[in-house]
């Protein structure tokens, strides 16, 4: 987002203390409070392949560890494999001295062309699945390694239900997750866990040797000081912890690697359990189906152009403001001290303590802990004083050759321009006399048109929200 | 940061009834061939092959000097097939990149000098940063951001960037002004477009 508009110069405080870019922070419409990546729970919404583009279950893609079944990644240089194809002749199998033409497949790389043939395996026959998984000789061992925690986990989990006979929901996600067991939420037909129903099942342990260390490693071959070394032919360290179950050592044991899937996530408020931002199912969509960012409910701040700043010379600043709601804004800019805010999220962080434990949730309400960010300013700002007006975001206004602005009266020397649904204004920075670049600071104090459904009629508050400004270096004059 | 102002001088663009603005200093082969849907802006150098196959650019598109949008085409045993490209709404394609992608989605950032390659496909919302070089067939997904070469994911657009594109493809349009003629002292300069014997 900076390589379009420069938008990481100008931050916003969020709730928890950090400052971001507006892109990068949401707005809670329920608690009327910004958040940010920080401070919302993270959940995973689909899972899909970056080549194919296909969803998969999440439970399928345990089964497979992440990883998509069609798609191979290069294991020399890490792009995707495309599956090549040429035709051979064999003999038929009807009749042994007539020969057919038949295709075979391999997998190239397009980047580093390296191919399956490069490691000597066989071309298959079918076009996709027919690549076979290598083997791993400790696979046996970690598999009985998996049963037996599994089963130390369910005894676990049966101790604890017969302590606890309140259903306490919150422990169920952690519980469901620890060891990959089914998750637990999904269980909603089948009769609640009571503590009364396993009695008779309590000694199901399986008995696992424990694995004895030794000092004594076998030693080095003894050619390896004589032998010469081809570096080709030697893996690098990139290639080898790509795959590390085998981590082969020589190249000629590159096997393709299935590729990694990626997440789609939704965001959810801690404070709230109300969904911040929830994505569409479909992997090549870009709509949301909830969609609660920043961008869409307070003001965008905006540095129109750059400015020259000498130590102690008073420059004017232009920033424009920008209404994103289809309501009509009335906004005002105050002076920001860091001090107040610190103390007001130190009063926040008490008084949500008090009410976490009211929340019965699925989600398991872990409190941040409010970040103490740098805020010193290096420079004196004179703000506009007064309120500014912004006008609604109107869509059609693009077609719309007449301008409006003359229904608002502005202040000449507090608005420089006024067009459609944005303002420019201007302020005077003074960087202070040791510093070298310059960083601003203000309260935007807006008013928020509440659109949630379970009020009857929309209601108006008035919010503050510190915002941090880059303005730039300093040039010594 | 909102963009600067940057003039074009009337004799050297060509505006068409649906607002592209196309340099005279571009080379458009095969023009038949090539849609360009509306306010595309086209600057100096550009190389647009409709004569291999059909190009069509969408909205809004801004397509910097010396980019080369270039059909990709696929090895048949019979010989080669271009296939046509298609490019979405508000796209932003840097200076000197080359494009032979199969297809770009819409709202995505290219960079500068960036060589996409060829029959890939940027599905919408994605970012290539600068100087990168996407091999062969490679899907990017929607709200990725690729870089490196061979280009890696490494990191992710936020969920408004349909939105901020929208507005920096408009806002680049709007600010691309026309005038009679430049001053005396811009006309010499190394992105002025100057009139090519092609």
């Amino acid at each position: 987002m900076a390589h379009l508009f420069q938008g990481d110069r100008i931050r916003l405080l969020c709730s928890c203390g950090l400052l971001k870019p507006i892109t990068a922070i949401y707005f809670c419409r329920h608690c009327l409070k910004l958040r940010c990546g920080n401070c919302v729970s993270h959940e995973v919404d689909t899972l899909f392949c970056p080549n194919c583009l296909e969803n998969m279950p999440s439970t399928e893609a345990r089964l497979k560890k992440n990883r998509c079944a069609n798609c191979f990644d290069c294991p020399s240089c890490g792009h995707t494999l495309s599956t090549r194809a040429t035709s051979i002749q064999t003999p038929s199998p009807e009749d042994p001295s007539k020969t057919v033409a038949r295709k075979v497949y391999y997998l190239a790389c397009t980047s580093c062309r390296w191919t399956t043939r490069d490691v000597g395996l066989k071309d298959q026959t079918v076009a996709t699945g027919g690549w076979v998984e290598q083997d791993n000789e400790h696979y046996k061992h970690l598999q009985s390694l998996l049963e037996h925690y599994r089963s130390v986990a369910q005894q676990e989990k049966l101790e604890r239900e017969k302590k606890r006979f309140s259903h306490r929901k919150s422990s169920y996600l952690s519980l469901s997750d620890k060891y990959s067991l089914p998750s637990i939420l999904g269980r909603k037909s089948l009769t609640p866990l009571s503590p009364f129903a396993h009695k008779g099942d309590v000694s199901q342990t399986s008995e696992m040797t424990p694995l004895e260390a030794t000092a004594e490693v076998e030693g080095l071959p003894e050619d390896i000081f004589t032998e010469e070394v081809v570096l080709s032919s030697v893996t690098t360290m990139e290639q080898r912890l790509s795959s590390p179950e085998w981590q082969p050592e020589k190249t000629a044991d590159l096997y393709p690697l299935h590729k990694h899937i990626l997440v789609k996530r939704s965001l959810r408020c801690r404070h709230c359990e109300h969904n911040l931002s929830k994505p569409e199912y479909n992997p090549s969509s870009i709509k949301f189906k909830i969609q609660l960012g920043a961008f869409y409910h307070v003001p965008e701040v905006r540095m129109v152009r750059q400015v020259e700043l000498k130590t102690g010379v008073e420059t004017g600043v232009q920033l424009s403001l920008c209404n994103p709601t289809p309501h009509d804004m009335t906004v005002a800019l105050l002076p920001f001290v860091p001090e107040a805010s610190e103390v007001s999220l130190q009063k926040g962080e008490e008084s949500v303590e008090g009410s976490s434990l009211n929340t019965s949730s699925l989600v398991r309400v872990v409190e941040i802990p409010p970040e103490r960010t740098d805020l010193k300013l290096t420079a004196d700002v004179a703000l506009p004083q007064g309120q500014l007006i912004l006008a609604a975001r109107d869509d059609t206004a693009e077609y719309d050759d007449q301008d409006s602005s003359p229904n608002y009266k502005d202040d000449p020397q507090v608005v420089a321009w006024r067009r459609a649904n944005k303002v420019g204004v201007n302020l005077l920075v003074t960087p202070k006399p040791d510093a070298t670049y310059v960083r601003v600071g203000f309260v935007l104090r807006y008013d928020y048109t509440n659109t949630v459904a379970t009020a009857t009629e929309s209601r108006t508050v008035t919010l503050n929200i510190p915002v941090m400004v880059d303005v730039g270096p300093v040039t010594q004059s | 940061m909102e963009l600067e102002d940057s003039y074009y001088p009337k004799a050297q663009y060509i505006e068409t009834a649906t607002g592209n603005r196309v340099s005279r200093a571009s080379v458009l082969c095969g023009s038949q061939n090539i849609v360009l849907s509306g306010k595309v802006i086209v600057l100096n150098g550009v190389i647009i092959r409709g004569d291999l196959a059909n190009v069509r650019v969408g909205r809004h598109c801004v397509i910097s000097s010396r980019a080369v949008i270039r059909p990709p085409f696929k090895k048949f045993s019979k010989g080669v097939a271009f296939f046509p490209l298609h490019i979405g709404d508000h796209v932003y394609i840097g200076e000197g990149s080359i494009i032979n992608a199969a297809a770009v989605g819409s709202y995505v950032y290219i960079g500068k000098n960036c060589v996409i390659g060829r029959r890939c496909v940027l599905k919408d919302c994605c970012m290539i940063a600068d100087n990168t070089v996407l091999p062969p067939e490679t899907v990017v997904p929607p709200f990725a951001i690729y870089t490196g070469s061979p280009a890696r994911q490494t990191g992710d657009l936020p969920e408004a960037t349909q939105d901020l594109m929208t507005d920096y493809t408009r806002s680049c349009y709007h600010h691309f002004i026309r005038v009679k003629d430049l001053p005396p002292q811009a006309r010499e300069g190394a992105n002025v477009a100057r009139l090519v014997d092609v």
